[in-house]
């Protein structure tokens, strides 16, 4: 499959959008001492760009408590978003859901719900109710790998199999639940290729820093699940360059006893890097892709601090 | 109609009238349901997965459907109350108002008799402060009719919690074509009287017998029936001016008193009202049993309805049969007048 060149430059965009959009806000709750949760996307955007971009307009999204990256890559007012994470009346849910309640219904991205579990068969739903419609789209649910270990996770891939409904599952599997890695959580030998295949799902796992990559496997799977109407799983593997919660996106954080030397693999694997290294192998030249690097972030930027400056924090 | 047969028939109704309107559930497929039969396209039989499959029901209701999820008992529920209480219950409030979801989650509950500790939980109240809910308890067939039919055009996610104590009431009623209106509550008496009994659920049945053999000895109870807890306020104005009427107030519950609804109840009214006596009456506090023999000591019946009330009143105490086992133990099995 060849990806268009249009394509790595609108990835560049949608990546550079929530890397400057999520460090904008991260730094205003430092500024205005919000102690509240904020799960940032960077370093995991190119999950959501992936996804976003090899789907259509009429497909769903439904997200989790860190779903900015997967409003934006879909489409969903940065105003609003902006709004809504401070807490402002003119937010998608009207201030009063916050970072966890991302809404643009205008652009299939139908809400986000930080119990973990809880979206994956909410969109077994959504999804179900587009079939009785009669329609052909394509429901996506987003989850983290803590959450696919709850019991709903492996309920809804039987109960959306049983009833036909298509439905892809996107785990970003940035390897922890807070601060509590995969070992501490999985039984050894813990194989999600060998569970799903037992619900006869499809499943695929790949790189989630890689945009072309999560492009690809997107389109493939989309096709095959609306033939099929099956349940998807894209396990894709991803680095969270933040801190679980709040506005902590430091070397020092990266650096934590806990994250081993994860440090190391976050230098060598940041999604814009790869994606950069993309558009000069697709025909874009060095100072090309500088000059589109400059203009995305200003324009990010300005819109930032143009909605941050109409917001009154208390 | 019996109480059984009023749900059934409702939800049948429910289903013709609106494409809209599905129903989920463990059995609600099997032959002797009747609806897989008339509405294949409408009900889907689920797999053991309580929590799923009323996740999938907050996602349908989320997108425009009326989809109804039975739970042959409330333990059962209680694997989907991240579903029930989190989702269903905040989805429009936390998403700004104008994301309407309503689910509606018909819940069989309470007592019956060898079901044990863990098939009998009287847990209506933990329903009470997930405001957003409507909550149906119906006590008569009437009753559960209408509030089904009334929940399958509401837009608003609905609680039913459905007794199988029930299940065997008869009731003689016209079912009416017209635009469904259910009340909060229903008098049984008068609006002066010597004692005002407010109770609801599986309560009613025993409490209108008790009824019948006080006013055979000259005393008069009016008995408040509370059936529907709309959103956000449970009691309705009308009827806390129309319990002022009275100044002795029996609460009668066969869930434990104590933190349940007629407690709730209980405290508002003694906030809005001076001079009142309050007595309670209640099951205990603590586990249904299983036996017949402890179950006959944990749930309140008829003969102690009419010993206390004759003793708030200081009458002279009636003398009384012993209660057969079927009265005592069974399932009520009478036609409501
Ligand atoms: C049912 C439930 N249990 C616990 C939590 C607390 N919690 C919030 S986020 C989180 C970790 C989630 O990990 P994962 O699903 O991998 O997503 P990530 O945060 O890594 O994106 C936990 C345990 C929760 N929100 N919901």
């Amino acid at each position: 499959m060849k990806i268009k060149k249009i394509i790595y430059k609108k990835a560049f965009d949608t990546i550079i959008k929530i890397r400057i959009l999520e460090e904008n806000i991260s730094k205003e709750f430092k500024k205005n001492k919000i102690l509240s949760f904020l799960h940032l996307s960077i370093g995991q955007e190119a999950c959501a760009a992936g996804v976003a971009l090899a789907l259509k307009k009429e497909d769903i999204f439904f997200g989790n408590h860190r779903s900015h990256g997967h409003y934006l890559a879909k489409g969903g007012d940065i105003k609003k978003m902006i709004f809504e994470i401070f807490g402002d009346e003119r937010g998608c849910c009207r201030g009063i859901g916050g970072s966890m309640h991302m809404l643009d219904k205008k652009v299939n991205f139908l809400g986000s719900v930080p119990i973990l579990g809880s979206a994956i068969s909410i969109s077994s739903g959504i999804a179900l109710a587009e079939k009785i419609k009669k329609k052909s789209n394509l429901t996506v649910v987003f989850i983290g790998d803590g959450a696919a270990e709850e019991g709903s996770f492996y309920e809804t891939i039987n109960m959306a199999g049983l009833y036909k409904i298509p439905l892809l599952i996107v785990i970003e599997d940035n390897k922890y639940a807070v601060e509590s890695d995969f070992v501490k959580r999985k039984v050894k030998g813990y194989n999600l290729n060998n569970i799903t295949s037992g619900f006869n799902a499809l499943y695929k796992r790949i790189s989630g820093q890689d945009f072309k990559k999560v492009f690809k496997e997107t389109k493939i799977l989309r096709e095959k699940i609306i033939k099929n109407q099956c349940v998807g799983v894209l396990h894709l593997d991803c680095l969270r360059f933040s801190k679980h919660s709040g506005a902590e996106v430091s070397e020092k954080e990266q650096k934590s006893k806990y994250r081993k030397n994860e440090y190391y693999e976050i230098i060598k694997n940041d999604p814009i890097d790869i994606i950069k290294k993309d558009l000069k192998e697709n025909g874009y030249k060095k100072k090309e892709i500088l000059n589109l690097e400059k203009i995305f972030v200003s324009k990010y930027n300005s819109i930032f601090s143009k909605v941050f400056k109409q917001i009154k924090i208390r | 109609m019996k109480f059984n047969e009023a749900i059934k028939e409702a939800t049948i109704k429910a289903l013709k009238q609106n494409k809209k309107n599905l129903l989920f559930g463990l059995e609600v497929t099997n032959q002797g349901a009747g609806f897989i039969e008339k509405f294949p396209n409408q009900v889907f039989e689920t797999p053991v997965s309580e929590l799923s499959s009323t996740g999938l029901v907050v996602g349908l209701a989320s997108r425009g459907f009326k989809p109804t999820i039975v739970y042959g008992r409330i333990e059962f529920a209680l694997l989907a109350m991240d579903q029930i209480l989190t989702q269903a219950g905040r989805w429009e409030y936390m998403f700004g108002g104008n994301y309407p979801c309503p689910a509606k989650f018909r819940i069989q509950i309470g007592r019956q008799w060898g079901n044990g500790p863990q098939h009998t939980a009287n847990y209506h109240s933990i329903f009470f402060q997930a405001l957003e809910f409507d909550i149906f308890i119906p006590s008569t067939p009437k009753e559960a009719y209408y509030q089904i039919l009334y929940m399958s055009h509401s837009s608003i996610p609905s609680i039913f919690l459905e007794h199988r104590y029930l299940n065997l009431i008869n009731q003689n009623f016209k079912t009416s074509k017209k635009k469904i209106n259910i009340k909060n509550s229903k008098i049984y008496g008068k609006k002066k009287d010597d004692i005002l009994i407010i109770t609801y659920a599986d309560t009613l049945p025993i409490t209108l017998k008790a009824k019948e053999i006080l006013e055979i000895n000259n005393i008069f109870p009016t008995i408040m029936n509370l059936s529907f807890f709309p959103r956000r306020n449970r009691i309705s104005k009308k009827d806390i001016i129309f319990i002022n009427n009275f100044s002795n107030i029996l609460f009668i519950d066969s869930a434990p008193f104590d933190f349940g609804i007629l407690s709730g109840v209980n405290s508002i009214l003694s906030m809005k009202l001076k001079n009142k006596n309050f007595y309670k009456l209640s099951s205990k506090n603590m586990p249904a049993p299983s036996s017949p023999k402890f179950m006959g000591n944990y749930y309140i019946n008829k003969n102690n309805i009419i010993n206390y009330v004759t003793n708030i009143l200081k009458k002279k105490r009636i003398k009384l049969k012993k209660l057969s086992f079927e009265e005592e133990i069974l399932w009520p099995n009478f036609t409501l007048k």
